[in-house]
């Protein structure tokens, strides 16, 4: 009959086996060849206490039982995990190395969580001319409450504004998780600027010959094209998330 | 007499390949054999015994496979294959070499009838 292993063995085989980076399989055969051990050895009338002092530090063990097996792995198998780990690694790496340049760092301007300053900066009162310069002093006054001086990176601050004004206020926390990731690679203020130059270049002769509804009809035509792309509306989440507002600007809406 | 650690290691491996080389076993007998026919000399800790085997079956020395015994009992053989074959018979004779040279230092006795 099979002796039944005492507790303080099973905790010893547990703990044994218990290596890290082992995969489930590999546990279970190392704490199946252990219980094999012990039950010879109690079944050869040596106590269990004799055993575990005979087995020795179940912790060095589970090192040297750990490093062992990693090395009876095939070597495709290897190469998977390590690049496996290393992706990982990379990834942890990335996503605290966006975190910290989100967070790090404030706009020239204090942002405030007012969908009236872009607005207002647009059309102070209902004589100001719609013209594309307003808009583009606009996009000025939003990218200094947004960017960094000097090197211009986007800001978690900026971003908090930028919520505020699409009406998203206290973002949950799911989105302050995910946030360095969505915005791992945002494109930088001149890069936004350059953005914002084309899109309004594109209808500049526009709002000549055909007035200003027809160059919104055209502006929200180029905008929509490049938000078909989500990497875009990522990189350039200010430019996405305002240039509507200057269309319905433009169109008089 | 406990031997060193260092020294240990170096005997360790080529003394579990001697014994494969005899017939296969599995750990708990391995260990016991090890035991018995060194005099206890190179007991090793049961904690040492089985990375010693993972690490000779990933050199491809020895090769691992569960059997069940007459008993019923499942155990974990383990043989020698060919690769350690020739390992423990290039390690026999550095050993051969090592006690020769140990013994004309005169750190071991020399052999009776020399």
């Amino acid at each position: 009959m099979t002796p039944k292993l005492p507790p303080s063995l099973r905790e010893l085989i547990g703990r044994a086996a218990a290596g890290r980076g082992m995969s489930r399989a590999e546990r279970a055969d190392v704490a199946r060849e252990l219980t094999a051990h012990f039950r010879e050895g109690l079944e050869a009338g040596i106590p269990p206490e004799r055993l575990a002092e005979a087995f020795g530090d179940a912790a060095a063990a589970a090192r040297l039982i750990a490093r062992a097996r990693r090395r009876t792995r095939p070597a495709a198998l290897r190469l998977m995990h390590v690049t496996l780990k290393s992706a990982a690694v990379a990834a942890v790496l990335a996503y605290v190395s966006s975190a910290a340049r989100l967070h790090w760092g404030e706009p020239p301007l204090a942002p405030v969580a007012e969908r009236a300053v872009f607005a207002e900066i647009l059309a102070p009162d209902t004589e100001t001319p719609r013209t594309l310069e307003g808009a583009r002093r606009a996009f000025d006054d939003l990218f200094d409450r947004l960017y960094t001086p000097g090197g211009g990176r986007l800001t978690a601050a900026g971003l908090r504004m930028l919520q505020a004004m699409k009406g998203k206020r206290d973002p949950g926390f799911r989105a302050l998780v995910l946030e360095p990731v969505y915005f791992a690679i945002p494109a930088t203020r001149s890069e936004a600027e350059r953005e914002v130059a084309e899109l309004l270049a594109a209808v500049e002769r526009e709002i000549d010959v055909n007035g200003a509804a027809a160059a919104a009809r055209s502006l929200e035509a180029s905008w929509r094209q490049r938000a078909r792309s989500t990497v875009w509306q990522l990189r350039f989440y200010p430019v996405a998330a305002m240039t509507p507002e200057v269309v319905e600007w433009l169109a008089g809406r | 007499m406990r031997i060193e650690r260092e020294l240990m290691r170096g005997a360790g491996p080529v003394a579990v390949l001697q014994i494969l080389a005899e017939r296969a076993m599995y750990g708990y007998e391995l260990a016991t054999e090890l035991e018995c026919r060194s005099r206890g000399v190179l007991e090793m800790g049961h904690s040492t015994l089985y990375p010693l085997l993972y690490n000779l079956e990933a050199k491809g020395w020895v090769a691992a496979a569960w059997r069940e015994a007459r008993s019923g009992r499942d155990r974990k053989y383990y043989r020698l294959t060919a690769k350690g074959q020739a390992v423990l018979k290039e390690q026999r004779a550095q050993w051969r070499a090592v006690t020769d040279a140990m013994r004309r230092l005169g750190v071991m006795a020399p052999e009776p009838g020399t």
